[in-house]
């Protein structure tokens, strides 16, 4: 295998791959960095570009193209709020606390130092573990999905910082958004009140966008600003300069099993086939929160909130390729174009891919594990170039936020994608204007599609009998999980106030 | 005025999901292919939201009700603000709704020019070549590097729209 390894990196460093590698990464990376131009789209973008190149080096320019903007996201998320692609929605959540702390240089460091870690902890589960951990993902059927689903809405009563019952309205609100559409079993269209823009359900992208983006804009306006700028420390006329500060060696001792629950779960959940980087950012969050000695500080700018998204995403981004490579099963929507590009050059993924195949499933290793670190090196470029932005007075920052979520929303469909980023927009401003917390309801809409069919597929195959969906070990064992977690912080709260009700009685003498 | 927009939110949550929740009543049942159907996922959330929203606007009535007897002042409204958000949210519908007629670079040209007048930017050099860059930017990337089909607009704007592509 260390031969094998070898030879990977010696193709890898070949004039010709390097060059592919990094400019794979840093299109990567800017395309990322774009709101509406997530990975997927890149890829198949750039699906074409590969038709002249060997296979050996398409693969490597989709895979460094991968790599690259799964990192590029979270630039524009941390410093403006603006997630480059859904992969970052969650980084949002504490990233753009922090930049409004004045810790932006933190938070980017935080991100970019998360990205490298759990990017090289990806790709080192594939070069690994990788036929091993895709047979282990087979033994996953509907109802372990569903119950996935579910350990990864217990994250919602933590999300909601002002009031748990806003919180779990907002995520009913995104599980709600989700069954828009097609009925996912029997075809039948749902709540689409007979127009064409809703057969196909809402489009994440534009909602996130909407959410996220467009409405920040309108939260911003709504506080009064003047042409030279605007009240919050990210957008002011002269903002202190940034630089990127990397966490201090005893921070990440602190973070340090956070961290590693991250990365193994990012790289779980990259391998099972359907659920992708975003899943796994939220699920990679809810677990930091719900370990947390101090939950209630998430969503206010903490570095924990960041690194956990970052690790587990990027982490996926390695775990995604596993199924792809040994068993030819797409494990996210990216790696689906990508086996598009597999079969293009006349390669079929799959165990056998792994054995008549090996140098080159070692190139691919290899090359993804250097764009991991080529993306830490242009990172700096990309923070610089967004950087230099924030000194651009906020009114023009925020016309180009409405351009790019326009287009954004319109690259994603047409122009209902465009309606639907303007009415999340507004509806977003009013969540937040009334302390209802948007990220719960990306949470439903994400796992809204996971959960649903999931657990009717699992109920139509044991014949609907509950019983026996409950009794299966790992279904069992991720619901005993999520009820545990989500039971623990109410016990410990009324513990807390039964305590501090017994000091306040007066002791009679 | 928060709580008044909180309680008309909350009750529009709740009128909303009561709504949705007799759609989902008139969906057909399927319980030869499937015993569940597709009502009952979203009947179950929609009844949930019911209940918290309802919690929720008991709630507030009540604080409403607290604040009247304490006589308490509402908080003072930021005018400037409100009036800019009014004239930022109704911009942006009139260009969803007429993006398709006017077409997408002749359209998000204005829109931007709007946008900033909104914003109070008066500087007539900002105003004219702040969205002819940003315009040339959009279309140079989404329009002729990435292929990405943005509508033309129709009758005399259609025709524009195949001078640029």
């Amino acid at each position: 295998m260390l031969v094998d390894i070898m030879t990977g990196y010696v193709h890898v460093f070949q004039f010709d791959n390097l060059i592919i590698v990094v400019l794979g990464t840093l299109i990567g990376v800017a395309l990322g960095a774009f709101p509406g131009l997530d990975c997927t789209v890149g890829v198949a973008l750039f699906l074409p570009v590969t038709y002249a190149m060997s296979p050996a080096q398409a693969i490597l320019l989709l895979s460094a193209l991968y790599g690259g903007g799964v990192y590029g996201a979270q630039i524009p998320a941390i410093l403006f709020r603006v997630p480059g692609a859904p992969e970052a929605v969650v980084t949002t959540l504490d990233g753009y606390p922090m930049t409004q702390k004045g810790q932006a240089g933190k938070a980017l460091g935080t991100g970019l130092l998360a990205s490298l870690a759990g990017g090289i902890f990806g790709v080192l589960g594939l070069t690994l573990v990788a036929p091993i951990l895709a047979k282990a993902a087979l033994v996953f059927g509907p109802s372990e999905y569903a119950a996935l689903g579910a350990l990864g809405l217990t994250a919602i009563a933590s999300l909601g910082s002002k009031s748990q019952i806003k919180a779990v309205i907002s995520g009913l609100f995104g599980l709600m958004f989700a069954t828009v559409g097609m009925d996912p079993i029997v075809g039948f269209p749902r709540f689409t009140f007979g127009t064409n823009m809703l057969k196909g359900g809402i489009t994440f992208i534009p909602a996130v966008i909407g959410l996220f983006a467009a409405a920040e804009v309108y939260n911003q306006i709504s506080r009064g600003l003047n042409a030279t700028g605007s009240a919050n420390d990210a957008t002011k006329p002269n903002p202190p300069p940034i630089r990127v500060q990397f966490p201090k060696l005893r921070e990440l001792k602190a973070l340090k099993w956070s961290s590693l629950r991250s990365a193994l779960l990012g790289l779980g959940v990259g391998i099972l086939p359907g659920v992708g980087a975003t899943t796994a950012a939220i699920v990679g969050y809810s677990q930091a929160v719900q370990f947390s000695k101090e939950p209630e500080k998430f969503g206010t700018g903490i570095m924990e909130g960041v690194m956990a998204p970052e690790i587990a995403n990027n982490a996926a981004a390695g775990g995604a390729m596993v199924p792809l490579l040994s068993l030819g099963i797409p494990g996210s929507a990216t790696t689906a174009v990508m086996l598009g590009a597999f079969l293009l050059h006349g390669l079929r993924p799959g165990p056998l891919l792994l054995i008549q195949q090996r140098p080159l499933a070692f190139t691919i290793f290899a090359g993804m594990m250097l764009s991991n670190i080529l993306f830490f090196l242009f990172g700096f470029i990309a923070i610089r170039f967004f950087i230099q932005l924030r000194r651009v007075p906020y009114p023009l920052i925020a016309v180009g936020i409405m351009v790019f979520s326009a287009v954004g929303a319109n690259a994603m469909g047409d122009i209902s994608g465009m309606m639907m980023m303007f009415l999340f927009a507004l509806l977003g401003f009013i969540m937040e204007k009334y302390n209802y917390s948007v990220a719960p309801m990306i949470l439903g809409l994400v796992l809204g599609p996971v959960i649903e069919p999931s657990l009717r597929r699992a109920l139509m195959m044991q014949e609907y009998d509950v019983v026996s969906i409950l009794v299966r070990p790992i279904t069992c064992a991720l619901l005993i999980v999520s009820i545990l977690i989500t039971a623990t912080p109410l016990i410990w709260q009324y513990r807390k106030r039964k305590s501090l009700r017994q000091s306040h009685i007066p002791v009679r003498g | 005025m928060q709580k008044i927009g909180e309680l008309i939110f909350n009750s529009a949550i709740f009128v909303v999901s009561c709504a949705l929740y007799y759609v989902a009543t008139t969906f057909p049942d399927y319980r030869n292919s499937d015993q569940v159907g597709p009502a009952l996922w979203p009947k179950m959330i929609l009844l949930t939201i019911m209940i918290l929203s309802g919690t929720l606007m008991v709630k507030n009535g009540k604080r409403m009700l607290d604040s009247i007897r304490s006589s308490e002042r509402p908080a003072s409204i930021q005018q400037g603000g409100n009036r800019m958000l009014i004239a930022a949210v109704t911009l942006s519908l009139v260009y969803v709704f007429s993006v398709s007629y006017v077409g997408f670079l002749v359209s998000i040209f204005l829109f931007q020019i709007i946008f900033l007048l909104i914003l109070r930017v008066r500087s007539l050099k900002t105003l004219i070549l702040y969205p002819a860059c940003l315009t040339v930017t959009v279309y140079a990337i989404f329009i002729k590097l990435l292929y990405i089909p943005l509508p033309r607009g129709s009758g005399f704007f259609l025709a524009i729209s195949r001078i640029f592509y």
